[in-house]
């Protein structure tokens, strides 16, 4: 019982290693990128942001507005018209500090993460990496950092637009529902609104967008040669990203809140 | 600069490697244009991948261009295998590059040549092997012998030292062999030093090409 928990218990930190590593590697790669493939390594870097960045923005903004809709919705029910403070407080709470990253890194594991574990354990199985490999390309520096820094960048911006959106949503229900005012939701707002929010959301978003990358480029590279690989390489991406949320989660509200 | 005492491309010496009974020991002599015969492709596969040092081996020496490839480290292995191109079976394609992002790939990757010279570089290889398909199309809508064509140009485009043609012709119609061992041919003769090594699981395959050296897989083992 206790050596398979201990067994547990170091595979858990060799994983944690390697996915670290993943990403300590990834920015080591970008310092010598104008050594080696500048030019191949942008592009799969700028059609990472592309697919998971600009094309996950429509569903990234009909869910930021249902979601501010329903926040302001909530907060009025419980809190009061007149508690314009209040509402306010909660609302840069909820959506910059926990929804706007948190549901963003979701959509993104649902939609890219998926893709990214897909793709590499398909390019595993095909020998694709071996061929790179002969090439004298590095895996680790055509595919895996464009890829971790790509989904990085595009889970901030699209960060940046959902709390923006959510925002805007919650306002305009409070001004239709209940003719809250613009000076009445700004002050509120803008009165919890500091930059320091604003950095932590985004390096919330950011951590999230490494690791979700790092994780998922992890799992496709990890597959045997086998295509039964290549769907168990997605659920566990999806699966490992996801804890990895809420433990990036926990350890950012330790450091950066109490 | 490195002394080069190259009287071989590359030398196995009493290679084995763990959980396969085979031996190999064999020389391909620098500058040759040769074959190396073996019974089956997952033979030459792993002559490919231990060549290249893409897999371990467990007793022996391997010199490639005159390099002890276990003790290269990671970029010095990356180093040698620039200087050495290899012709997959399947063309060796990257299934999310279009055929002609796949042949300009390594020049892009390595070289610090100008967009445009890339560019023209690419156009002339794919008009020496004849390759008529679409220059975006993906490799999953090519043909084999597409595949390969642009496998081949992809192999010549940075005028390798050393190159290995692994399994080109199977499942191919007559005149596409004749046409590719054309090319290859050309290709070799082009430039004095130049090895170029045709691995085969197929002996019909021999009669396409006139080599000057061969290498038979005997019994367990490989013998030049």
């Amino acid at each position: 019982m206790v050596s398979a928990l201990t067994d547990k218990l170091i595979a858990a930190i060799e994983y944690l290693y390697d996915v670290v590593a993943m990403v300590i590697i990834a920015f080591r790669n970008c310092l010598f990128i104008a050594h080696h493939g500048t030019r191949p390594v942008i592009t799969v870097y700028l059609r990472q942001v592309y697919f998971t960045g600009l094309e996950a923005v429509k569903i990234i903004l009909v869910i930021s507005l249902i979601i501010g809709t329903i926040i302001i919705t909530q907060i009025i029910s419980i809190a009061g018209v007149g508690s314009a403070s209040v509402t306010g407080k909660v609302i840069v709470w909820i959506i910059v500090r926990e929804l706007g990253p948190m549901l963003t890194a979701i959509i993104v594991i649902a939609r890219s993460g998926t893709a990214i574990a897909t793709e590499l354990s398909q390019m595993k199985i095909g020998g694709e990496i071996e061929y790179l490999e002969a090439l004298g390309i590095s895996p680790a520096n055509y595919l895996i950092m464009p890829r971790i820094m790509g989904v990085a960048t595009a889970v901030m911006a699209l960060t940046i637009y959902f709390e923006v959106i959510a925002l805007s949503g919650g306002f305009l229900v409070a001004s239709f529902g209940w003719h809250v005012s613009w000076d009445q939701f700004s002050q509120g707002v803008f009165s919890v609104l500091t930059i320091n929010e604003l950095v932590i959301s985004l390096v919330k978003s950011a951590l999230f967008g490494l690791f979700i990358a790092a994780i998922c480029c992890r799992q496709g590279l990890k597959s045997a040669r086998s295509v039964t690989q290549i769907p168990q390489s997605a659920t566990k991406g999806v699966m490992q990203s996801l804890f990895m949320l809420f433990v990036i989660d926990g350890i950012m509200l330790l450091f950066f809140l109490l | 600069m490195r002394e080069r005492a190259l009287d071989n491309a590359i030398q196995f010496q009493d290679v084995t490697v763990d959980g396969h009974k085979e031996c190999y020991s064999f020389a391909v002599p620098y500058g040759s244009f040769s074959s190396l015969i073996s019974t089956r492709q997952v033979e030459s596969d792993r002559i490919v991948q231990l060549a290249l040092g893409l897999l371990k081996y467990s007793t022996g020496t391997i010199l490639t261009i005159n390099e002890n490839v276990a003790a290269l480290t990671t970029e010095e292995l990356n180093k040698l295998r620039m200087r050495i191109s290899v012709v997959f079976p399947s063309g060796g394609l990257i299934s999310n590059l279009k055929a002609w992002e796949n042949l300009l790939l390594p020049l892009e990757y390595h070289s610090k040549l100008s967009p445009a010279l890339i560019h023209e570089r690419g156009l002339t290889m794919l008009e020496r092997v004849g390759y008529n398909g679409e220059l975006l199309a993906l490799p999953g809508h090519m043909s084999l012998y597409e595949k390969r064509l642009v496998g081949v140009a992809r192999g010549m485009i940075s005028d390798p030292e050393l190159i290995l043609y692994n399994n080109i012709f199977d499942g191919l119609t007559d005149s596409e062999k004749e046409n590719i061992s054309t090319i290859i041919t050309e290709f070799h003769r082009e430039k004095p030093g130049r090895t170029s090594l045709f691995m085969t699981s197929n002996h019909e395959a021999l009669k396409e090409v006139a080599f000057d050296y061969h290498v038979i897989l005997k019994g367990n083992e490989f013998h030049g």
